[in-house]
């Protein structure tokens, strides 16, 4: 890797050169910032991805089964595993998605999942993005880049190739069409935070890349709207548009973001959603909590991958639990994301520590605690010396006619020396994640 | 799949033609007044407002050369001009591709570091030569021909405009017209105006030999008239 590591510059500047960026809105002002990229690899060996792939497969397997049931039968809530006021209080529950099949009975599509290798050697599930998850241009785009820069280093390593993450999207969208018709992907537009990643995604998988006002709903289909008023028919939007400003009709009123009636064609089942809208049930903070009881409910199977030691103060004995232990938790809103609304109680002070205390005894269901779990830091460049840092690992897995995992994934790091957030949006940078082979 | 061409995006393609071309121009055109100034009590600037056109709000010849080259907030220098064809360029990545892309980038890189100095003038010399590799970079990837005649059609209508502003020869700019905007006006007839282009033509065609500037406006106008979007 050394060859790699002395050319960090010469890597800097192809990244300046093809924009690689993350938007960030500071003070209500949008800024275009380059995403921190560390060259030190997570590698991660044959073996031990046999058994993250495994285990994530599963996961993901369960909890699309798990939206399957919710928005049909329910038979999870009436067997009584799952509470249904986990399922009716979630925002990412949407009753409009009722008695909605997808095409070819997917939901979630692309599945980022969240873990950490803790220190006891295990890995931990921390978080489920089942929405719009983001970041795999970026360990995409680097491996091109260093690849480029470092023949050699690659030559030297046995790592797994991972530029068929666009092959892997185009796949998955030719296989859920449920018409003739283009791909697009749906994108807010050049000051979303992912843009970057939109456009990038658009030219590596062919889709095209639309904003709402090129498409058009008429007669139950979905048309993109070219000069002339030519109109081609989409098949599958890969949208990056959150649930609540898809349809302006059904959900938000006000979106300016969204398709008018969009929500109508897919209902018919002439359009393919890229995830699906309803999904946010299943990532919820407070239903990861059964994300393993999912698993061995509906695939019999004991869960392979372990979730961060979680408590639910909705239920009675956790609560006592939590409120007895709080100093040593993590407590976490489960209406947050990005790395916001999570709390490391250890640090408040008494009175913050208080006001904490009593949320949680007013509003259970507004929170989860963790125990912390001491996860692996691992080396990076800050500057010209070698530091060591927080860092966690998101795994893209895409279904389609099968649940695969893309053999890399996105390991972001803290650059703050205390911090266990490691979110982009909060200062934290990247690394590729080599797979040997 | 050829796909269609969204308002949009055909917007964007015009636009971004447009101010790459228009960086390119200017930053040769400008060296000349600049290199003038030297000799004509620091003036010359103010030759260059009167041609092309701008306001000429500016304190003196060292004025000139800092906001007209490096101001992001003066909406006529070419660092907005940059800026803009940036913006336009973003939008259409997956059209143009992360390469060409990678021109204005390098363009953008380059001017941002010669702004914090005030370099001189000919330390814009990449700029340019990033903006000839941005449409070598075009004709290599864009393989849509519609797509090809929009962006086309953008540089060649802004060279037609900048030429008439810089008073170029009547043959010159004939050949322009004839060069690039007739044919790609015409492959593009939904989004152009057909009455708009023949009058050009014919506006075009009756001139010969020096340009004074004499109906310069109404030629300029149907430039500006032609792509509807």
């Amino acid at each position: 890797m050394n060859d790699l590591l002395t050319q960090r510059d010469s890597v800097n500047s192809w990244f300046q050169r093809y924009g690689v960026r993350f938007g960030i809105y500071k003070n209500g002002e949008f800024n275009e910032q380059i995403f921190p990229f560390d060259p030190i690899a997570r590698r991660i060996s044959a073996a031990e991805w046999k058994f993250l792939e495994k285990g994530l497969v599963q996961r993901v397997n369960a909890l699309n089964m798990f939206l399957s049931d919710i928005y049909s039968k329910k038979r999870i809530i009436k067997d009584g595993v799952v509470p249904e006021d986990f399922v009716y209080s979630s925002s990412g529950y949407l009753p409009f998605c009722e008695g909605i099949r997808p095409p070819k009975g997917i939901w979630s599509h692309i599945s980022g999942i969240d873990l950490v290798h803790g220190k006891d050697d295990e890995w931990y599930i921390l978080e489920d993005n089942l929405r719009i998850p983001s970041g795999a241009s970026y360990p995409l785009i680097a491996r091109e880049i260093t690849q480029n820069v470092s023949p050699s280093t690659f030559e030297a390593n046995n790592i797994a190739d991972n530029r068929n993450y666009a092959q892997m999207l185009s796949s998955m969208m030719d296989y859920v069409k449920p018409i003739d018709g283009i791909s697009v992907i749906l994108t807010p537009g050049r000051y979303n935070s992912a843009y970057f990643e939109h456009s990038y995604f658009a030219e590596k998988t062919g889709a095209v890349l639309a904003v709402n006002a090129d498409l058009r709903v008429e007669n139950n289909k979905l048309y993109y709207i070219g000069i002339g008023n030519e109109k081609q028919p989409v098949s599958v939007v890969y949208r990056r548009i959150s649930d609540e400003f898809l349809d302006p009709l059904v959900f938000n009123h006000d979106s300016l973001l969204g398709v008018a009636n969009i929500m109508q064609v897919y209902k018919k089942g002439n359009l393919a959603i890229v995830n699906a809208p309803g999904n946010g049930v299943a990532d919820d903070k407070g239903i990861y909590y059964f994300v393993p009881k999912m698993i061995k409910y509906y695939l019999s199977e004991e869960p392979i991958l372990k979730n961060a030691p979680t408590y639910l103060p909705f239920y009675e004995e956790d609560r006592k639990y939590v409120l007895d232990n709080l100093r040593k938790l993590v407590i976490k809103d489960v209406a947050e994301a990005g790395g916001y609304g999570v709390i490391f109680c250890e640090k408040l002070n008494a009175q913050k520590f208080d006001d904490i205390k009593k949320l949680v005894s007013t509003q259970p269901r507004r929170w989860i605690a963790q125990e912390v779990v001491d996860f692996n830091d691992l080396p990076l460049f800050e500057g010209d010396k070698i530091v060591e840092r927080k860092a966690d690992l998101r795994a893209y897995v895409v279904t389609g006619e099968k649940t695969e995992v893309w053999k890399c994934g996105l390991t972001r790091f803290s650059r703050n020396p205390d911090s266990f957030i490691v979110n982009s949006s909060q200062g934290g940078g990247f690394k590729d994640t080599w797979v040997s082979n | 799949m050829n796909s269609s061409i969204s308002l949009t995006k055909a917007n964007r393609l015009f636009w971004l033609g447009r101010y790459v071309e228009r960086v390119y121009i200017s930053l040769n055109a400008v060296k000349k007044y600049i290199d003038a100034s030297i000799d004509k009590n620091g003036e010359a600037y103010r030759d260059y407002c009167k041609l092309i056109r701008i306001p000429d709000n500016y304190l003196s010849s060292k004025d000139f050369k800092r906001r007209y080259l490096y101001d992001k907030t003066n909406p006529f220098s070419i660092f907005s001009m940059l800026t803009n064809a940036f913006d336009n360029a973003i939008e259409v990545r997956n059209d143009i591709t992360s390469e060409s892309l990678s021109y204005i980038h390098l363009g953008l890189d380059v001017i941002s570091k010669c702004a914090i100095n005030n370099a001189k003038v000919s330390e814009l010399q990449p700029v340019a030569d990033y903006m000839m590799s941005f449409w070598g970079s075009i004709d290599e990837n864009v393989i849509e021909i519609r797509k090809m005649s929009i962006l086309r059609l953008g540089r060649r209508l802004e060279s037609l405009d900048m030429n008439i502003r810089l008073k170029t020869c009547w043959e010159r700019v004939n050949e322009i017209l004839k060069g690039g905007v007739l044919t790609n006006a015409d492959m593009l007839s939904s989004v152009t105006d057909a009455t708009q282009t023949e009058r050009l033509k014919t506006l075009i065609e009756s001139r010969s030999g020096e340009n004074d500037g004499t109906g310069n406006d109404e030629i300029l106008n149907c430039i500006n008239a032609l792509f509807k979007i």
